[in-house]
């Protein structure tokens, strides 16, 4: 699948928090150049799948207890993580995690600690955040602690895009932005793909994700319940009821006849 | 007047050496978040590589494989114990640093015995006489050394990779890790320039007006820890702030012990921790502790 280039790919990973599994067995793929996103609901352990790929489950107390994560046919689990960096993966943290006593400028330059690039390349990264988020360069010397929740992620995303990372990892983007920012947001992380980066994208906010993406799994309780093409998962009655919040005619009929049939409920209503 | 004006130029002068102390520490704690109470053991460290060697190789070889040797041995706590302690929680680490501590300061003092070792210094006894004031030698070269280093260190810290990898670590070791940031490196360097500091405050606590190095120079090291933390632990400026407002304390509160003898001796060694009591009561972070700059 995805032509076998220099795709991200999961296999069988399982990951514990001590004794508490928190993954078992996922597996999932991002074939170069794709979006994928995984959906699911709080603990179903999406967050917990970025940081086994980007190796940052140590600082949480977890461990890889099988399976393998690797990047065309390079093997990234077992790297620390500025060599996942380094291979091309680049995460953005949940809670954008801004530096915040620093300015913008200095948090850019942060984003290129794992960069293998040279000064070009790193002076064509900044460009190229500079034309996604033209805000940022406006503010280059402002303390990022001061920037609105929607710049915050800006800077967040144009961080990770300094290392020129070939997958980005973008943990919940959305969360916490007013609608018409999560919308921003969505567009530049498409526009982000055009340029030729694979994205493999976590939220909570479905409809977004699964308009974003090409592929989908759906993640309940550590286990892949789910995955396909995200047209289609966004056309299937389970995916809707659970994440779109969408009723389908049959349960809605279900519904209201249900109504009808229980005559408890006219008491409330009354 | 002028013995006020004396003492305050040697407090400034002494407080620009706790600075350099004071700044160490702050270094570790910004990159690890450990509080470090084995500083005074590698200052200790330095000034005696110095003492040892000053005769045979002269006294600024002797100083440079000081500051070198300090920082190895800063650098080598870091890599061979702290390294090992990783991701367990800080108050744990800051209390294998006593361990540490403990460890340095009995082989250091085992070695000294009770000698007062000299560091070979080229300013002597020596006493610039500006009209009324006289002040020694080495107290303006400690403090236009210290200045130097400070100004370095400051320009270093806000323009250099090294400088914006150490504080993004600072603020969040996982974020930083996240953006490539080799958080060993960074540590390991923090310990190493933490070291090199603490060498060369060795020098300054050691010269005239002191007789040498002894066991005693790493209770007089210790009077940095309050700096640190009146000026606030994890900030630059408030161990610069810190450092001064203790070495001025001291000095003052040691010229007027006389006029304070109902207060009893010892006053200029106890005064530095009743500065800082005085300051957390009022700012409980320190001077210039960062309180919480972010909007949610």
């Amino acid at each position: 699948m995805g032509g076998g280039g220099a795709g991200l790919v999961v296999r069988d990973l399982s990951v514990g928090y001590g004794p508490v599994r928190a993954l078992r067995e996922v597996s999932l793929e991002v074939p170069e150049g794709a979006v994928v996103t995984v959906l699911g609901g709080n603990g179903a352990g999406k967050s917990t799948l970025l940081r086994a790929v980007s190796r940052t489950l140590a600082f949480h107390g977890g461990t890889v207890t099988g399976g393998t994560v690797s990047l065309g046919d390079r093997r990234l689990d077992g790297l620390p993580p500025d060599r996942v960096v380094a291979a091309g993966v680049c995460q953005v943290p949940e809670g954008r995690q801004v530096f915040a006593r620093m300015t913008v400028a200095d948090n850019l330059r942060a984003g290129t600690f794992g960069s293998s690039g040279g000064r070009t390349a790193r002076a064509a990264a900044l460009r190229r955040v500079h034309e996604l988020f033209p805000v940022l360069a406006e503010r280059a010397q402002q303390h990022a602690g001061l920037l609105s929740g929607g710049e915050q992620q800006m800077l967040a995303v144009g961080r990770a895009l300094m290392a020129a990372p070939k997958v980005l990892l973008l943990d919940e983007p959305s969360l916490g932005l007013a609608p018409l920012m999560a919308e921003r947001i969505a567009d530049t992380v498409r526009e982000i793909n055009d340029q030729g980066t694979s994205v493999l994208l976590v939220e909570q906010n479905a409809a977004i994700a699964l308009r974003l993406a090409d592929r989908a799994y759906v993640l309940e309780v550590g286990e892949v319940t789910l995955s396909g093409p995200a047209g289609e998962l966004a056309a299937s009655d389970e995916v809707r009821r659970r994440y779109l919040g969408v009723v389908d005619e049959d349960a809605a009929a279900d519904a209201s006849s249900a109504r009808g049939t229980a005559p408890a409920l006219s008491r409330w209503e009354g | 007047m002028t013995t006020f004006a004396e003492l305050l130029l040697n407090g400034i002068s002494l407080g620009s050496v706790y600075a350099l102390i004071a700044l160490g520490f702050v270094v570790i704690f910004r990159a690890t978040e450990v509080v470090n109470f084995a500083h005074a053991s590698l200052l200790l460290a330095g000034g005696y590589v110095t003492a040892v060697l000053h005769e045979d190789i002269g006294f600024w070889p002797a100083l440079l494989v000081g500051i070198a040797g300090a920082a190895a041995v800063g650098a080598a706590v870091e890599f061979l114990v702290m390294r090992r302690y990783r991701g367990a929680d800080h108050s744990v680490l800051a209390i294998v640093t006593i361990g540490v501590d403990i460890l340095l300061t009995t082989e250091l003092t085992r070695r000294i015995g009770t000698d007062v070792l000299a560091l070979g210094d080229p300013w002597g006894d020596a006493v610039l006489t500006l009209g009324p004031i006289s002040l020694a030698h080495t107290r303006i070269a400690a403090f236009v050394a210290a200045g130097l280093l400070i100004t370095a260190f400051l320009l270093v810290f806000r323009y250099t990779s090294w400088g914006v990898a150490m504080r993004a670590a600072a603020e969040s070791a996982e974020t930083a890790a996240l953006m490539g940031v080799r958080l060993g490196r960074v540590s390991l360097g923090a310990w190493a320039v933490a070291g090199g500091l603490a060498a060369v405050a060795a020098l300054f606590l050691t010269v005239f007006p002191t007789p040498g190095l002894e066991r005693a120079t790493s209770l007089a090291a210790l009077k940095a820890f309050p700096a640190a933390i009146l000026g606030g632990l994890d900030s630059t400026t408030g161990a610069l702030v810190g450092g001064l407002l203790i070495g001025i304390t001291e000095s003052l509160a040691t010229g007027y012990q006389s006029d304070l003898a109902f207060l009893g001796r010892g006053l200029g060694d106890l005064a530095p921790y009743l500065v800082m009591i005085a300051v957390l009561l009022v700012r409980p972070a320190g001077l210039f502790g960062t309180k919480e700059l972010a909007r949610v």
